[in-house]
This record gives C-alpha cells, sequence and structure tokens, in this order.
C-alpha cells in the first residue's frame, strides 16, 4: 500500500515536471518569437519560413525532447532511489530479525553453548550452560573452562584446546565436568573455533556440552547387572563342571563308552558357558573402570607364542602356512599380560577361526621407538567393505563371519579396542574381502 | 601312626559342598564342613583343620571377614587359607591376600582334581619344610 502510494507520486512529480518544464519551454519559445517578430509578443504559428524561425522550431523540438527525458530520468531517478530505500529498510529488518533468531536460538537451545576465547576465557553462556553449570551469566562469565574439568583430565583438554587454536575441531569427547556445587556430570564436549568473522577482532570457539549423565547412569545399571548375573550363573556352572568331572572319574561307578562320551559333550558344552560367562565378566569390568591393571615386565614374544600354544589344535587341523617375525631387540615390556593375552587371543583365534585351510596367518612384533607394533595378518574371509566401520562395535558380527561360524559374541574386537585404549595405544585394520585381514595394534613401551 | 589330613571346606552350596567332600575324602583327607562363616570359624578353631577352602559369599559373615577374625586367633594367625570362591573383583582378591591367603582360585576354572593336586602339593612341602626343620636341629 505504502509503496503503490510512493509510485504514484513519483508519477505525479515526473508529470509536474514535465508539465512545468514544458511550459517554460513554450514561454521560452514565444518570448524568442516575439524578439524576432515584429508584432512582439503573439502565439505564431509556422507561418515564416526564414532560418532563424527554423533555427528555433528546431531547437523547440530538441526542448521538447529534452523535457521527455529529463521527465522520465526524474521519474527513475525517483523510482530507484524509493527502491533502493525499500531495499536498504528491508535489509535491514531481516537482519536484526535474523540477528534477534540467532540470538533466541543460541539462548534458548537446550544444548549448552560457551564461546571460548583464546585463553580458554567463558564468553556468552546460554541459559541451558548456565543451568548445566549452576552458575548465573555473571559467575560465570570470563571464568577458565579449564577449572571445570577433572584434574585427571586436564591434560587432554588442553591438548583438545590447543588443536582447536589451530584450527581443528573435535566431537563427541565424553569427559566430566564438576558443577559449582561440587557434583559431576558426563558430557559430551565439542568445539570448533570460527573461522574470521567481519568485523570480530579476537578469535573465539564456540563450545557445546550435552549431558549424558543419564545414559551414563542406564549403562552402569546395564553392565552391572550383566556383571552381577555373570556371577550368579557360575554358581551353576561350578556344579555341573564339578559333578560332571566326578561322574567322568569313575569313583561312583563306571561308564559305558556312549555315556562317557556324552558326558564329555555335557562338559564342553558348560566350558563354553563358563568361556561366555567369563567374556561378559571382563567387558563388564572394562565398562565399569574396575578392571585392575596389574602393569609388569612382560616377554611378550613368549606370550604370543602360549598363545599360538592354546589354538595348536586349531591351527594344525587347517594347514596354515605361519610366519612369525619377532624383533630380535625386543626385550621385556612393561604391560598388563593377562590383559595383553586377552588381545592376542582375540586377533589371533579370529585369524584362525575365519582363514580356509590353507590359508596364511602372519604374526609380527616389532619395537619401533617408544611403541611396538603388533601385526596379525590372514589370508582369510576378509570383512565386507560396508561393514569395516562397526568391526569395533560392541555385539557386532559380519555378515560372512555370521554364515561361515553361528558361534561368537561380538565381543572379540570390542574387548580388543577397549583394551589397547586403556594401555594408552591404537588399533587399527585393513581389508580385503576374501582375500585377507591385517590387524595392527601400536602400544607404548 | 599315619593321621589323615584334615581339610575344613566353608561353603554355603550345599551341592559345592558336598562334592567337594566327595573328592577330597576320595583322595584320603579327612573333611569339615561349615555352611556359613561363624559356624566356619568355630570349626577351624576348635579342629585346627590342616588347610581351610573358604569361600567369600557366605550368609552372614562372608569369607572375608571369616578369615580377619581368624588372623585374631592363636592358632589362626597361621592357618593354612586357600580361597575358593567365584567372586574375582580385586577389591577382595587384595583383600584376602594381604590377610594371608596362599592361592586365589575361581571355582569355574578349576578341576576338583586340581585343585587337590595344589592341596597336596601344598601340605607336602609344608611338611618337607618342617621335617628339614627339625633335622636342622639336630
Amino acid at each position: 500500500m505504502e509503496e503503490s502510494k510512493k509510485s504514484v507520486a513519483a508519477i505525479i512529480v515526473s508529470v509536474l515536471a514535465f508539465i512545468f518544464f514544458g511550459s517554460l519551454l513554450a514561454i521560452a519559445w514565444n518570448v524568442a518569437q516575439g524578439l524576432f517578430a515584429e508584432g512582439g509578443l503573439e502565439i505564431v504559428a509556422l507561418k515564416n519560413t526564414n532560418l532563424e524561425e527554423s533555427l528555433l522550431f528546431y531547437l523547440f523540438l530538441v526542448g521538447i525532447v529534452a523535457d521527455v527525458f529529463f521527465s522520465l530520468f526524474l521519474f527513475l531517478l525517483l523510482t530507484t532511489y524509493r527502491q533502493a530505500g525499500f531495499l536498504a529498510s528491508r535489509m535491514t529488518r531481516d537482519l536484526l530479525a535474523s540477528r534477534e533468531m540467532f540470538l533466541q536460538l543460541y539462548n534458548n537451545s537446550p544444548v549448552p553453548y560457551l564461546l571460548i576465547s583464546k585463553d580458554s576465557k567463558i564468553n556468552l553462556p546460554n541459559k541451558a550452560a548456565l543451568r548445566l553449570f549452576g552458575l548465573s551469566a555473571q559467575e560465570l562469565e570470563d571464568q577458565n573452562l579449564l577449572d571445570f574439568f577433572l584434574a585427571d583430565d586436564l591434560d587432554h583438554v588442553q591438548t583438545l584446546l590447543s588443536r582447536v587454536k589451530n584450527g581443528v575441531p573435535f566431537h563427541e569427547e565424553e569427559l566430566q565436568i564438576v558443577r559449582s556445587d561440587g557434583t559431576v556430570r558426563w558430557v559430551i564436549f565439542s568445539m570448533f573455533s570460527f573461522k574470521s568473522v567481519p568485523g570480530k577482532k579476537y578469535k573465539s570457539g564456540l563450545a557445546t556440552f550435552v549431558d549424558i549423565t543419564e545414559r551414563k547412569e542406564i549403562e552402569k545399571v546395564k553392565t552391572e547387572f550383566v556383571s552381577l548375573a555373570a556371577h550368579q550363573l557360575r554358581t551353576p556352572l561350578s556344579a555341573i563342571k564339578w559333578y560332571t568331572e566326578l561322574l567322568a572319574s569313575k569313583d561312583v561307578g563306571g561308564l559305558t563308552p556312549e555315556q562317557e562320551k556324552y558326558l564329555e559333550k555335557v562338559y564342553a558344552g558348560n566350558e563354553r558357558m563358563i568361556d561366555l560367562v567369563n567374556t561378559f565378566l571382563n567387558v563388564s569390568r572394562l565398562e565399569l573402570g574396575t578392571l585392575a591393571v596389574d602393569i609388569k615386565p612382560t616377554d611378550v614374544v613368549e606370550l604370543m607364542e602360549s598363545v599360538f600354544e592354546e589354538l595348536e589344535v586349531q591351527i594344525q587341523e587347517k594347514y596354515f602356512k605361519l610366519h612369525k617375525e619377532y624383533d630380535e631387540n625386543i626385550a621385556l615390556v612393561n604391560t598388563d599380560p593377562k590383559l595383553l593375552r586377552m588381545v592376542f587371543q582375540n586377533l589371533l583365534s579370529n585369524a584362525v577361526k575365519y582363514t580356509p585351510k590353507g590359508g596364511e596367518l602372519r604374526v609380527e612384533i616389532k619395537k619401533r621407538g617408544s611403541e611396538f607394533h603388533i601385526i596379525v595378518e590372514d589370508s582369510g574371509l576378509g570383512i565386507p567393505k560396508n561393514q569395516q566401520d562397526k568391526i569395533f562395535t560392541k555385539l557386532f558380527r559380519a555378515d560372512n563371519a555370521r554364515a561361515l561360524e553361528t558361534k561368537g559374541t561380538g565381543l572379540g574386537l570390542y574387548i580388543v579396542k577397549m583394551i589397547v585404549e586403556k594401555f594408552g595405544g591404537s588399533i587399527s585394520f585393513t581389508s580385503e574381502p576374501n582375500k585377507g585381514t591385517t590387524f595392527k595394534a601400536v602400544l607404548p613401551l | 601312626m599315619d593321621t589323615k589330613k584334615t581339610i575344613l571346606v566353608i561353603e554355603d552350596e550345599k551341592d559345592l559342598a558336598e562334592v567337594l567332600k566327595v573328592k577330597l575324602e576320595d583322595a584320603g583327607f579327612a573333611t569339615h564342613v561349615a555352611f556359613d562363616g561363624e559356624s566356619g570359624l568355630e570349626v577351624a578353631v576348635a579342629e585346627h583343620p590342616d588347610l581351610i577352602l573358604l569361600d567369600i559369599v557366605l550368609p552372614g559373615m562372608n569369607g572375608v571377614e571369616m578369615l580377619k577374625q581368624l588372623r585374631k586367633d592363636e592358632w589362626g594367625k597361621n592357618a593354612l587359607v586357600m580361597i575358593l570362591t567365584n567372586s574375582d573383583d580385586v577389591e577382595t582378591m587384595s583383600q584376602v591376600i594381604e590377610d594371608g591367603a596362599y592361592e586365589y582360585f575361581v571355582k569355574t576354572e578349576w578341576k576338583i582334581e586340581d585343585i587337590i593336586s595344589k592341596i597336596k602339593d601344598k601340605l607336602n612341602a609344608d611338611q618337607n619344610r618342617a621335617v628339614w626343620k627339625v633335622e636342622r636341629k639336630f
């Protein structure tokens, strides 16, 4: 409505200008004519055709054209001016609206946001952040972010922050923060730095915290339940084990060969169940962090060899070609032999299980600087490309592994990864379906 | 006179206590069985067995507590105690080892026969050492 009024106004102004300048022109023409005509000032038609009059006539025509163009120019100028004003006001309004929207989103987001300056100071905490930390905006502003983490995590957090300063963001770091009342919350901490915001001199990053305390508590209860159930299962498993042993020892009367054979199956089934229970207990201990790490000087080559011995029967059944490469200069390593054994057992038994007869196994232990590398390579099934990212996930089993062997919990590699990370190392693999898989664990010496 | 060595089994699961008793007696040991910590402690102090097989999870006084009490007794402070349990958490283990239990077995991981040979090894070793000590005296 406003706009159309302005358009009409522009037209009216232009037309008025046209008439005004047209009239001026007419008067000027008449005056000029009068100067040449004998009868002084009078409206004259084109009756005389002398040179002066012709020239005047052309001048008059040029005048009219100029008037038309001038009015048109005026009209266009007015319209453009009007549109520019309109555009500017609309942009200003949009900018204010978007700023308002951003602020409302930022302030009312259920996810705690904080701007973190270069020297780790907190700026502009949003409402969720205030709730999370249990402080008011004034109290939280300008505090050092590092003061809210546990002492044990400080080194790690500092590494993360320096990474952000160098422009590398991080996501999904599970950490604990201490609230103002001293209670501790589990959070997923992510952060990225702003890439040169125009007009902002300081360089800062946006930190987000997602409170996962409840999830952690549920996980803990679940794990504790598994642990309790596994412990409870051990009593009847012991009874089956010992009574089967009693029957098999023939102390309580002889058995027929058939009975003996079946009793062996009962015993073997029970042993498998005991293994499962032990695996569940180990997983829950690793998850709850109640597994004591007992570091002592360990001969890792000897440890690997003892795992080979355990698997000797299976290896011989499959006629594997074995390649063992142990670095000679690898002396005793400070590690937990029980846990490292689990790593070796899982990697090696997987290689044996999922490699067909006549295949190849290569095991390498080598020292590299302050680390030692364990490489277990097989020429087996391989891991399907589209499932490779899930291979360390708890309870996950690749389709081809499941098809070949129905036994298996999907906990082996999960345990391996947890132990390797507990040692401060890392594990990676390369795999080609139907050609084989190579696992490589890198551990500190 | 060759007297039988005596083993005290403290185990609340009656089925497990029974099979242990049967196998131990077959192996030539005399046995006492107690189903909880209190009565186990009483039997131990009264009978002075050569070795105690002690469970951890027991009604009333548990194995950790029973061992602590036993160590307060004049005879009990040097009694041979072997833990035979299904709870293998680190805290319990370090506690009973601190209180002088010399072995810690998880039931599901051991055949009774292997437990018995461990017991025999221990008792024979101790006996030999005793004999050796006696010989040295004269």
